[in-house]
């Protein structure tokens, strides 16, 4: 049993961190590649108007409607959905039907849309707000 | 069994400079990305009309504006205004400072009605708004000074609430 000493002196095994930065840089590079393919796929185009006199508060209890116009068409999305503006109302009363009451006071309409929209497409978004009474609008700009 | 180990030399490259590309990397890309814009205009809508708490209050005639949109024509009281002379005709038609009898007879009287054609582009709309804001900014302005003796960019918020609620901006559309 001699065989097996006991007090064999091992040095201690350092590992080399030298290229932990090259897989952090492959790693970063890959998640932002991959991102942006994916952003580009799902983003709706919304040229918003500008205005000097807006304000810039937190809103905190919000449902955001966008509207993109294109060739004279528009169209609103909400949630996961898209349609018109009369669609927007079955989706609206699901929504607040999940808030409590204290929270559908304070609830604020974001609505982003395009600087081309007719105003018509945009009283129609309104009526349907009335409709449900959802009252609070906030109508995003940007700076010029 | 003669196999014995060779002492080389352990090679180290620093890696304590791995933090600072970290860090120069987060503020890049934390400069370069662009935030998501919070800017916007409020506005409340009326309660729907089939309710029955819409009150009706007479209205004088020289407490409202009528301000018509067609593109990018604006009519105030039926004659055709350039766009850069609305926040100086709120101005005196809000505070009216001349006591006129052409314009509101008190600040917190006076209603602005807008009636746009549906063809009207969107951000003509939001450019009407900005300059009927610019121009209760104005009264705003010279409400602080007089009420408070403090400039309106300087006022705390809790005073500028209760000067919104002195002279609100009182806006129908039609």
């Amino acid at each position: 049993m001699s065989v097996f000493r006991k007090n064999i002196k091992r040095v201690n095994p350092e590992i080399s961190t030298a290229s932990l930065p090259d897989v952090v840089f492959i790693l970063l590079f890959f998640f932002m590649v991959s991102a942006v393919f994916r952003t580009t796929q799902q983003t709706v185009k919304v040229n918003l108007p500008s205005a000097k006199n807006s304000n810039n508060d937190r809103i905190n209890n919000q449902l955001s409607i966008i509207v993109s116009t294109k060739n004279d068409s528009s169209v609103c999305y909400f949630g996961k959905l898209s349609g018109s503006p009369e669609d927007l109302k079955s989706w609206l009363i699901s929504e607040k039907e999940q808030l409590q009451p204290i929270e559908i006071e304070k609830l604020k309409i974001i609505i982003r849309a395009d600087a081309q929209t007719p105003v018509g497409f945009i009283n129609r978004i309104k009526k349907s707000l009335q409709e449900t009474d959802l009252l609070q609008v906030r109508f995003f700009t940007n700076h010029p | 069994m003669g196999f014995r180990r060779l002492h080389r030399p352990e090679s180290k490259i620093n890696a304590g400079t791995m933090a600072d590309i970290g860090f120069l990397l987060l503020i890049f890309f934390l400069v370069t990305s662009s935030m998501q814009s919070r800017k916007n205009i409020p506005i409340n809508l009326p309660p729907n009309n089939n309710e029955a708490t819409v009150i009706s209050e007479p209205i004088d005639e020289r407490n409202l504006l009528e301000i018509k949109l067609d593109n990018d024509i604006v009519l105030i009281k039926n004659q055709q205004m350039p766009w850069d002379s609305i926040p100086s005709i709120i101005e005196s038609f809000v505070a009216n400072p001349t006591k006129s009898n052409q314009n509101a007879e008190n600040s917190n009287k006076a209603l602005i009605t807008i009636t746009a054609t549906d063809k009207t582009p969107y951000q003509q709309y939001i450019r009407l708004y900005d300059s009927l804001r610019s121009g209760y900014i104005r009264v705003y302005v010279v409400k602080s000074l007089e009420i408070f003796n403090q400039s309106y960019s300087a006022l705390p918020s809790a005073l500028k609430d209760s000067l919104y609620k002195q002279i609100p901006m009182r806006v129908a559309e039609e």
